[in-house]
């Protein structure tokens, strides 16, 4: 019951802020939040402003911001242009404050003087000059920052003017004011970047996209030091959502969207496929749009999943086959359309793709669905989009749960493998028997030594497998390169590929001959490939290659964890024998004299890349 | 938009904006009678008179808005 009050309160209070942001209805959110029970207990964050400007009207509409997220804001501002000696002098009040995140907003006009008012009176090589200076200032006190703290920092960088000092000759070379500032907000980018957990925020940007002249209040600075106007002062708090959220690791890894009005205008089971609205002319293009957004969503790993009240046959031949659809059944890890309720398909979803309703965002431009599932389902994270379809896109981009602030390579590659999994799931169902299943898969693997370039991925799948993992060994890459050089030491890597795709670098097996025995030190899969008889093939080289080397059996342990379940039988099923248990570790063998381990026919021994 | 209505919006604004319980500002509250009334609230204020209505305060305006009168006049003024 009190996790529905919290969902229709939450519901309410973000409308509330988002059509109403003035002070009074945020102090007023933030009593009201404070005062309903919560499903969780409120996260707290203390937040600390360095500043050269007047910030404190923002906190009111952050600290709102923030609790419709479940987030107790605690917050400190440092003094008027005091963030000099704050940064450097390691008894500050910042550093007693003791911050979760530090915000570093100084001015272009505070920092860089000369190129804000005054730059028509200097040379290339001054500018140049107080360019640098700023540069090392800056160095020293993020540096000084580092050496006091561990708390991510996040830097304004530095507002070009609205009226550059030569007016549109400015343009004309690449040492014009404003260029000269983009340049030097360059570098203090690059300097971010060397830092670990050193962030820029876009001001520039922000100010931009609202308007330079709107966004500066220059009485207002001149009589209160407060040079942001009153119209923009909500932009600059959700702004600051953008990196709270991350920080904290608030983040929806995937995106659950309706189709129907959503991702096309129209009913397809009304309209039929060929009156749906979807092109790229008004009022069409907006769906088209928030297509392409939800796209780049995707690339910066959110994984993608459809819930939509249809009949499946007439969405998925929109899906395949609308010539103007930018999303493909491929970008789905995970399909739910069909006439049940929304709330089930987003729990149904969540298991599914294995992971918490906490970490899944709702498209949907019903109000009523967006408002029964922040009611059932108040982890999940609902995007409020606003009544005109053309600012759907626009909206889901400025989403803060979709805020990431490092991006890896796995991370791009995420919605692929989900995709492949889906593929492998469906074409299990379509299959009678398991046999053919794994033959459909058309499972290729290549089983090898360790390189140099692959040496970092089996020290951590050794510290991350949990699941498929017989003991549960962990070893850095440095332990790992050791056993390489010890001669009774055989370290296996296995790459896997199907007909969906290449899954790389999976297992990894360590064994070591003792005696008359080659024994199991670590033997694991990610979960990735679990359940597709790898394992048997694996084991089945370790135990043909120590016959080749004249042993005589193959040592295992299985050591219980909290996790590693689905590894427990491993040694029964492939007829090994109890020998002996200490606690819970149980030793297992084979006699290879007597009995060996046989490949899966379905499996394709190959060189994989 | 009749006085009363007015009065209401100005109180709820002066009272977020100076942190104070609205049951403790009426229609006769001024700097003078409430001890928050400092030069940070008088900012929030100014910004949240500007941002509600939809004014523009030069520094001289937001300057003498000192009290719930001179600010109910200030808008009647202006015709709201």
């Amino acid at each position: 019951m009190a996790n529905q009050e919290w969902g229709i309160a939450r519901a309410l209070l973000r409308e509330l802020v988002r059509t109403a942001p003035d002070s009074a209805v945020t102090n007023f959110v933030s009593q009201q939040v404070l005062q309903i029970p919560q499903p969780a207990p409120l996260t707290r964050l203390r937040m600390a402003f360095l500043r050269s400007f007047t910030l404190e009207p923002v906190v009111p509409l952050l600290r709102a911001e923030a609790l419709l997220y479940g987030i107790e804001l605690i917050t400190q501002m440092g003094g008027f242009n005091a963030y000099a000696p704050e940064l450097l002098n390691h008894n500050s009040q910042l550093y007693h404050f003791d911050a979760d995140v530090v915000v570093l907003a100084i001015q272009t006009r505070d920092l860089l003087p000369q190129l804000w008012e005054g730059f028509a009176d200097l040379t290339t090589v001054e500018v140049e000059a107080a360019e640098l200076a700023a540069l090392r200032s800056l160095s020293e006190w993020i540096s000084a920052f580092r050496q006091h703290s561990h708390a991510p920092l996040v830097i304004h960088n530095f507002e070009v003017p609205a009226e550059p000092a030569f007016g549109v000759l400015d343009a004309q070379s690449t040492d014009g004011q404003i260029q000269s500032l983009q340049r030097f907000n360059r570098r203090l980018a690059a300097l971010a970047a060397e830092h670990p957990s050193a962030y820029v925020l876009d001001y520039d940007g922000l100010v931009a996209s609202f308007g330079r002249h709107r966004w500066h209040d220059e009485r207002k600075w001149l009589t209160a030091r407060m040079p942001v106007s009153a119209h923009a002062i909500p932009l600059l708090a959700k702004e600051y959502m953008r990196f709270v959220l991350p920080l904290l690791g608030r983040v929806a890894k995937a995106l659950v969207v309706d189709l129907d009005n959503t991702l096309w205008g129209g009913v397809v089971a009304d309209d039929g496929i060929d009156c749906l609205r979807l092109d790229a002319e008004y009022p069409a293009v907006a769906h088209l749009r928030l297509q392409r957004a939800i796209l780049d969503l995707h690339a910066r790993g959110v994984i993608l999943a459809v819930a939509s009240k249809n009949n499946p046959a007439d969405a998925l031949e929109v899906l395949e086959t609308h010539p103007k659809m930018l999303l493909r059944p491929s970008h789905f890890a995970a399909l739910r359309i069909n006439w049940n309720d929304k709330v089930q398909s987003l729990r149904e979803i969540a298991s599914e793709l294995n992971i918490g309703l906490d970490s899944i965002a709702f498209l949907d431009d019903s109000p009523v669905e967006r408002l029964r599932v922040s009611v059932e389902l108040p982890q999940v994270a609902i995007i409020e989009l606003p009544s005109d379809p053309m600012d759907y896109a626009d909206t889901l981009r400025s989403c803060p749960v979709f805020e990431r602030l490092a991006i890896s390579s796995e991370d791009r590659d995420r919605g692929r493998h989900y995709w492949e999994q889906r593929r492998r799931h469906e074409a299990m169902e379509a299959t009678s028997t398991v046999g053919d299943y794994y033959r459909s898969l058309g499972t290729r693997l290549d089983i090898r030594g360790p390189s140099a370039q692959s040496l970092p991925r089996v020290a951590q799948l050794t510290q991350k497998t949990n699941q498929f993992n017989l003991t549960t060994r962990r070893y850095t890459e440095a332990e790992i390169a050791a056993f390489m050089t010890e001669a009774s030491v055989f370290v296996y890597e296995a790459h896997v590929s199907d007909r969906f795709g290449d899954s790389g670098l999976v297992g990894v097996a360590i064994i070591r001959d003792a005696g008359s025995v080659c024994e199991i030190d670590t033997l694991l899969l990610s979960c990735r490939v679990i359940e597709r008889t790898i394992e048997t093939a694996v084991l089945s080289r370790i135990a043909d290659d120590a016959s080749d080397r004249g042993l005589t059996g193959v040592r295992g342990w299985f050591i219980p964890t909290t996790k590693n379940l689905p590894a427990a039988d491993f040694y029964p099923n492939h007829g090994f024998t109890l020998v002996n248990t200490e606690n819970d570790k149980s030793v297992w063998e084979l006699d290879l004299r007597k009995s060996r381990v046989e490949w899966p026919t379905w499996i394709a021994r190959g060189r994989l890349a | 938009m009749s006085a009363n209505v007015l009065d209401d919006r100005v109180r709820r604004i002066v009272a977020s904006s100076f942190n104070v319980p609205l049951g403790e500002v009426n229609t006769e509250s001024s700097d003078d009678s409430l001890a928050q009334w400092d030069s940070l609230g008088q900012l929030v204020l100014i910004l949240e008179l500007e941002r509600e209505f939809g004014l523009e305060l030069s520094p001289e305006q937001g300057e003498r808005l000192r009290s719930i009168v001179a600010i109910t006049d200030m808008l009647s003024l202006r015709g709201l």
